[in-house]
């Protein structure tokens, strides 16, 4: 079936800088916001751009995000014509196994625009909080006369060597771009979004299986700037890379202020996701709540402020929720306390525990570059004992149960396991960085 | 349960429910911070196994299609069995409207008695109840009987509304009496009803109009196997405004006789995507349900707010069902209110008094799509409706300002 557009949505990213919450599950599928995964932003984007024909492609950990996707009911993705596929690594005809890069997976998959005829192919990263009309990208790409356009952001200087930085010229024509720089000449980072015309993507790629490369940022893009007309298309919006969990606590608490940088809900603009049926959120006669988000399904006995909570959370009496990020059904006991930490879903916190207090006193001890800030983050299913305490820059392995922690004291920087799976991902070629 | 067919009746409009039921059946009327009142029989249905559903409408039937639609959120969009609306049609012999409930069942006779079903099920869709249909369907088998009617104790002062039935040890119901003055017994018929197929073919015709007068009492009378099964749970009328307003209440007690949040009986909806509720910096909520998409910055006790439901910086909400999008602006206070959907509810308008009664001489009621100007006062017990306008009213929904000649101030509606 014709289909002029295409969408490639990259969702095979490791998220290996957001500990044990993407230990389960691919990044994309992080939840975020309440009540959504990361990836309910593109995808609600593609829609909402009439974006309608979408292959999302998945490698590490694919189970939650197949079943967040579905047959993309929510995302009217259901569809007869187009709708979206998940494309998953398959057995082919050479020696291909995993995707080895970006740029190799879409290769793998480059009979979509094939089949389709398509004369655009968006390739869109699955990585990412924002709200981008890709149809202003589209004629941009087309009035500019361009064989790809990426999309930019201005980011602060001093977080410049972090991206992809392109430098423009007056015509908006890339004629520099530097991955990860030290010293940075520029700072508008590629955001993801790529715009390629078909035929110069499958040309592309073609060359790019000679050379030996996999990616579109180290590979393909920067053997494309010499000789093609490559165009970088400024956005301006709220463009939020989550994958440290600094940055995914920080932009998860910003929507608790009365005028968040990114709003969850803008009129003509959904961000569609699995939904869930529950009933509203119950406030019991004791609840105290200010600045905070809480999803359906919760029911609120104690004390939340400056908090992000998602469904069916059940925050009993007397306990107190702070700065803290409460995903999916966790049972904050009676009593208990909860400061600056994120509990992944269904955790039990216990009676009168305490789960984030006294000073920050060092790093994390596995992890000290990625957890350093003074969170705690306590796994899927844990179960801590009454009146544990936790200090700062914990992290709880999923699955634990009292009888794993090693005392009612964990100090500043532990990690508390089990020795079954679970903990940070391991860093093989499979996993794909985004 | 296999080889059940079911037939929800929704045509009920309520009488002094009128405001919020201008636009909409009884059966579709919001409840509970993000349901109607249908998803509870509907749920309950489904619970139950029974997947082979008709939904028999009348009054106002856009507000159900709208909602049902093919049955997706109940997972009822099927191959075989499913749901289906019927409404009335054109027929050969002209166009003739439901005259009550048995004409309802006579004109889809056809339909509702197709010959996969061994069992009719009968049910109302006009009350909220959680009801496992299991036990009931068995019991009827059980007994070999004609009719099974489900039958429920009330306090002997609710007894005046319902037909209320007399019982044999063994279960045979012997007497029915309709609204009795003096009730011989606490049992009181749900409109919930087992028939044998069969049965109901031939006791149904175009003399039959209501299925109480018209077929159960006739069948009690001639001793037809008809039996009674006891139901306990939770079963409230919502017809009337106080019933509607009460049984909403109740969702707030500390341990709700109908639990909403039990997993494994979940009250199944059609919903919109809505982000999560946002509390703001001085947002005070006791005692409420506040659902999705709703947005508080005020005070809010004892209420119930639906989607999008915003509550401004000091305005406050107190003892109040709310509807989706209505929007409560900056220092308003409102108190013992049903407020329809798309209400705005102006800067320092004032509706109802925390003294009211909570019966209909109390309780204000706001129509669909009202704006009350800032500063206006709505006394307790007032009503307050787009009226004439009904259906064919302007966008939005009629101004008060307009229907007053511009001006604020004290409101007396009709």
């Amino acid at each position: 079936m014709p289909s002029e557009v295409y969408t490639y949505v990259l969702a095979g990213g490791v998220g290996s800088r957001l500990s044990i919450l993407a230990a389960a599950r691919a990044k994309p599928a992080v939840p975020f916001g309440g009540k959504y995964r990361i990836i309910d932003f593109t995808l609600s984007n593609c829609v909402n751009s009439g974006l309608y024909d979408v292959g999302v492609l998945t490698q590490y950990r694919p189970l939650s995000l197949n079943r967040h996707i579905g047959i993309g009911r929510p995302w009217d993705l259901d569809r007869k014509t187009g709708g979206v596929r998940l494309l998953q690594p398959y057995l082919g005809s050479r020696d291909m196994d995993w995707y080895r890069g970006t740029a190799d997976a879409v290769l793998q998959n480059i009979d979509q625009i094939i089949e389709r005829d398509s004369r655009l192919a968006f390739i869109l990263s699955g990585d990412h909080i924002y709200r981008m009309d890709y149809r202003k990208m589209r004629d941009f790409h087309e009035s500019s006369g361009a064989d790809l356009t990426i999309a930019v952001k201005e980011v602060p200087w001093e977080d410049a060597p972090q991206y992809g930085v392109m430098k423009l010229g007056d015509d908006g024509r890339v004629v520099g771009f530097e991955e990860k720089p030290q010293n940075a000449t520029s700072n508008l980072a590629s955001m993801g979004v790529y715009l390629f015309s078909a035929d110069v993507l499958k040309r592309a790629l073609g060359e790019m299986t000679e050379t030996g490369g996999n990616d579109f940022g180290k590979d393909v893009i920067p053997a494309m700037i010499e000789d093609q007309r490559v165009f970088g298309y400024v956005f301006d919006g709220y463009w939020q890379d989550v994958g440290t969990l600094d940055a995914y606590f920080d932009s998860n608490i910003d929507l608790t202020r009365a005028d968040p940088v990114f709003q969850l809900e803008v009129p003509g603009w959904k961000t569609y996701t699995q939904a869930h049926d529950a009933p509203g959120v119950k406030f019991d006669s004791e609840a105290v709540i200010r600045s905070s988000v809480v999803a359906n399904g919760s029911i609120i006995e104690g004390t939340v402020e400056r908090s992000v909570v998602f469904p069916g959370v059940h925050v009993r009496r007397g306990a107190v929720v702070r700065e803290s990020i409460v995903l999916d059904e966790c049972d904050v006991g009676i009593d208990a306390r909860v400061h600056r930490s994120i509990l992944d879903k269904r955790v039990r916190t216990g009676r009168a525990s305490v789960i984030g207090s006294g000073n920050v006193d060092g790093p994390n001890e596995v992890a000290p570059e990625h957890l350093s800030s003074g969170l705690n983050v306590v796994g899927r299913g844990c179960r801590l004992p009454d009146e544990v305490v936790i200090t700062r820059n914990c992290v709880l392995f999923p699955g634990l149960s009292p009888e794993n922690f090693p005392g009612q004291l964990i100090s500043c920087g532990k990690t508390v396991s089990n020795g079954h799976e679970g903990g940070p991902p391991p860093h093989d070629r499979r996993a794909l960085h985004f | 349960m296999k080889r059940v067919g079911a037939v929800i009746l929704a045509g009920g409009k309520s009488e002094d429910l009128q405001v919020l039921t201008r636009h909409r059946a009884t059966a579709a009327l919001p409840f509970g911070g993000r349901y109607r009142v249908i998803d509870f029989p509907l749920s309950s249905l489904v619970h139950s196994d029974i997947t082979s559903i008709s939904v028999l409408t009348q009054y106002a039937p856009v507000s159900l299609n709208n909602h049902i639609e093919i049955g997706r959120p109940w997972d009822l969009d099927r191959r075989d069995g499913g749901i289906r609306l019927l409404q009335p049609y054109v027929r050969k012999d002209g166009t003739r409207w439901y005259a009550g409930t048995a004409d309802a069942l006579y004109q889809n006779i056809d339909v509702i008695t197709d010959d996969r079903y061994r069992d009719v099920l009968v049910i109302s869709g006009d009350a909220v109840y959680t009801m496992d249909f299991g036990p009931i369907v068995e019991f009827h088998r059980d007994r070999g009987a004609r009719i099974t009617l489900v039958v429920r104790p009330f306090p002997k002062k609710y007894l005046r509304n319902f037909g209320v039935v007399d019982v044999d040890p063994g279960g045979g119901v012997v007497d029915f009496m309709e609204k009795p003055k003096a009730p011989r017994t606490d049992l009181a018929s749900l409109g919930i009803y087992v028939f044998d197929p069969l049965y109901l073919r031939e006791h149904l015709s175009t003399s039959t109009v209501d299925l109480v007068h018209d077929v159960i009492l006739p069948a009690v009378q001639r001793e037809d196997r008809v039996v009674a099964y006891r139901f306990d749970g939770f079963w409230r009328d919502v017809g009337r405004a106080q019933g509607y307003y009460q049984a909403n209440r109740a969702l707030l007690d500390k341990l709700p006789e109908l639990n909403l949040y039990d997993p494994y009986w979940r009250i199944l909806t059609k919903s919109e995507e809505r982000a999560p509720v946002r509390l703001l910096s001085n947002a005070v909520i006791k005692q409420s349900i506040v659902a999705n998409g709703a947005v508080v910055a005020g005070e809010v006790v004892n209420s119930i707010l639906f989607p999008g439901v915003r509550v401004s910086e000091g305005a406050c909400v107190v003892d109040s069902i709310v509807m989706p999008e209505t929007v409560i602006h900056e220092g308003a206070k409102v108190f013992r209110a049903i407020i329809d959907k798309d209400v705005s509810v102006g800067a320092g308008a004032r509706v109802g008094d925390p003294g009211a009664t909570l019966d209909q001489n109390g309780l204000v009621q706001i129509g669909k799509g009202i704006h009350i100007p800032d500063g206006t006062h709505i006394a307790a017990g007032e009503t307050v409706d787009a009226g004439a306008y009904g259906w064919s009213g302007p966008p939005g929904g009629r101004r008060i300002t307009d229907a007053l000649g511009g001006g604020a101030g004290d409101l007396h509606a009709k």
